[in-house]
């Protein structure tokens, strides 16, 4: 996939390619920015934790903490924007980003990414529809593989439900691990059945007010995790087994939503069939007509573009609205040319790690110049 | 051709007592600090006294063609360890658990969903992920992930870990631990699930060694009943 000389002809072209994107992402006014190639490594480690550790390459420096080799634009670019202080915002960068492949991946560990970031804009299905028409139109190809999704699909689904904070952060935290997530649909809605004796015990010395009695046979108490904190974990497991949070309709309901795939025409039709009495789920189906409209209104070929109501689940981590990925046509675990979505919750965490309250919508997305170029060129596209 | 031991303290014993039974009579020097040592009757192989952790790196490169140590290390250090170290054989010596300890006193904590279900709260009540002292950072990360733990970080520790809680430098500890003593005596307990890993200390070498070995070498495998 990734050559190590590019001659000639080859070499001008990608060139060319790279200064074009870059051009399309200007013209629509976006400000260029550069970003650093080396990057603190603490605050992207504490946000996506020890998955990005492994892929990433981190470097001691003695005076300056550890560093990062850039992994992606997106966070620093935020960082950037929050700096600022305004709303609205546009920006473009290009460069190289470097991940750790796994043994014997065909995929290169460093390589060129063309991207641009969105900020502002309170129309969210008018601002996704305007930002993958941009990424569209500079990808300049048709007769592709586009895949959307919308994480706000499931998130909206599991926010609506009658359901506590507990439940509704566990299935949250775990909709990027199918696995897990299974497992806490299956703990919510039968809780009895997977609290062990052992537990239970505990559970009984809670109810009869001599749990502390228990945890003081226990000394000393070492750590930062108090005596308090085990009683309050011990209460609320006693109330999952009292409340068993998830109804079958529940479990039932984000089963069928996952399965969700089909023509991105044809995706609010499929969750507006599961919605029955679901005020939030109608909503999400809403904004997903809405963008659909938007996307229609900016000459985009709806009826081509799929939609998976996981997809994005499993890999993009940042993301938790509209999501999307164009590739080539019939090619099996080809690397894709374009990716984005939206992102709102990072910069709203972001923002507040630097002491800003207020927080901007953001969406972006990205061009891989080298794999585009490549398939250009194989495809005689000049 | 190099073979490399360890360098120091019980597991060096061991190993040379290993080898004696075997009818491999290791030399080494009166001074316990010296780190000169040969085998006797082999002139061609060259013993070299490493410390255990260094060992599974250098018979990555090359610069030992065979090495005594850990399988915990091996496959800490090496990732997808079996396309380039072999296992020749294990001593039965050495043998520990790599194993998840946390304080005595969380009575409510026995396995890893509980350990995941702590580790969110912990989070979001005091705004830092909770933290895992190790040395075994490739073996626990990959362990915690494959569960779907997430909210951790891991915590480099090269010794002393257990002390690091009551340090409140970290909640929990992944070590290696033979009988538990340190963990018992640091106000620690072992979750009682499967270990991560069960390790002994054990033969390898690299996989160009075949090519290496001559005559001579070939009595050194026959008193240990390896066949290449």
């Amino acid at each position: 996939m990734s050559r190590l000389s590019l001659i000639g002809y080859e070499r001008i072209s990608l060139k060319k390619e790279l200064e074009r994107l870059i051009s399309i992402f200007e013209k629509i006014g976006s400000n260029y920015v550069k970003i650093p190639t080396l990057l603190q490594s603490d605050l992207l480690l504490d946000l996506y934790g020890e998955e990005l550790n492994s892929r990433t390459y981190i470097f001691n420096d003695p005076v300056k903490g550890n560093l990062m080799l850039r992994p992606d634009f997106t966070v620093p670019i935020v960082q950037l924007h929050i700096k600022t202080n305004t709303k609205n915002a546009q920006y473009c960068y290009s460069g190289k980003v470097w991940r750790k492949q796994d043994y014997l991946s065909s995929r290169p560990s460093e390589y060129l990414q063309v991207g641009i970031e969105c900020f502002g804009g309170s129309d969210i299905a008018k601002e996704d529809a305007k930002l993958f028409s941009i990424i569209s139109k500079a990808v300049g190809l048709t007769d592709l593989k586009i895949v959307t999704g919308d994480l706000g699909v499931l998130r909206s689904a599991i926010n609506g439900l009658e359901i506590n904070q507990r439940c509704k952060n566990a299935l949250l935290r775990q909709l990027w691990r199918p696995k897990r997530f299974l497992h806490v649909l299956n703990y919510f809605s039968n809780s009895i059945h997977f609290i062990k004796k052992e537990k239970k015990q505990i559970i009984d010395l809670f109810n009869s007010g001599k749990l502390m009695e228990k945890i003081n046979s226990h000394n000393p108490t070492i750590g930062l995790r108090t005596k308090k904190d085990i009683i309050e974990r011990v209460s609320e497991l006693s109330n999952d087994i009292v409340n068993n949070q998830l109804q079958d309709n529940d479990v039932k309901l984000l089963q069928n939503l996952l399965k969700i795939s089909c023509s991105l025409v044809d995706a609010p039709k499929n969750i507006k069939k599961l919605t029955h009495s679901h005020d939030y789920l109608k909503k999400a189906a809403i904004l997903l007509e809405n963008r659909i409209d938007n996307l229609s209104e900016l000459l985009i070929n709806v009826k081509q573009i799929d939609f998976e109501v996981s997809f994005g689940r499993t890999s993009m981590e940042y993301y938790d609205g509209f999501v999307f990925e164009m590739g080539p046509k019939r090619q099996i675990n080809s690397i894709p040319f374009a990716q984005g979505g939206r992102y709102n919750e990072l910069t709203r965490i972001l923002s507040k790690l630097q002491g800003y309250y207020k927080s901007t919508n953001s969406v972006g997305g990205i061009i891989r110049p080298e794999i585009l170029h490549n398939f250009k060129l194989n495809q005689g596209i000049k | 051709m190099k073979l490399g031991i360890p360098s120091k303290g019980r597991l060096k014993k061991e190993v040379i007592n290993w080898f004696n039974n075997k009818g491999i009579k290791i030399l080494t020097s009166d001074d316990d600090r010296s780190y000169a040592a040969k085998v006797a009757d082999f002139p061609n192989i060259q013993l070299i006294l490493v410390p255990p952790v260094e060992i599974p790196s250098l018979l990555l490169k090359g610069d030992l063609d065979l090495g005594v140590t850990g399988q915990d290390l091996i496959e800490e250090k090496i990732p997808e360890w079996k396309k380039y170290i072999k296992e020749l054989i294990k001593f039965g010596i050495g043998r520990a658990d790599l194993v998840i300890a946390v304080p005595e006193f969380w009575i409510d904590v026995n396995n890893l969903e509980d350990l995941d279900d702590v580790a969110n709260t912990f989070r979001r009540k005091m705004g830092f992920r909770l933290r895992i002292a190790t040395k075994y950072h490739n073996l626990a990360r990959k362990y915690l992930k494959e569960f779907g733990i997430t909210d951790f970080k891991l915590i480099d520790s090269q010794g002393a870990t257990e002390g690091l809680i009551k340090n409140e430098a970290a909640e929990v500890v992944i070590d290696i631990s033979s009988t538990g003593q340190t963990f018992k005596s640091n106000k620690l307990k072992v979750l009682p699930i499967k270990p991560i890993k069960k390790s002994e200390v054990a033969l390898f070498s690299s996989f160009k060694i075949e090519k290496k070995i001559n005559f001579s070498d070939k009595a050194f495998f026959e008193k240990l009943s390896i066949n290449f």
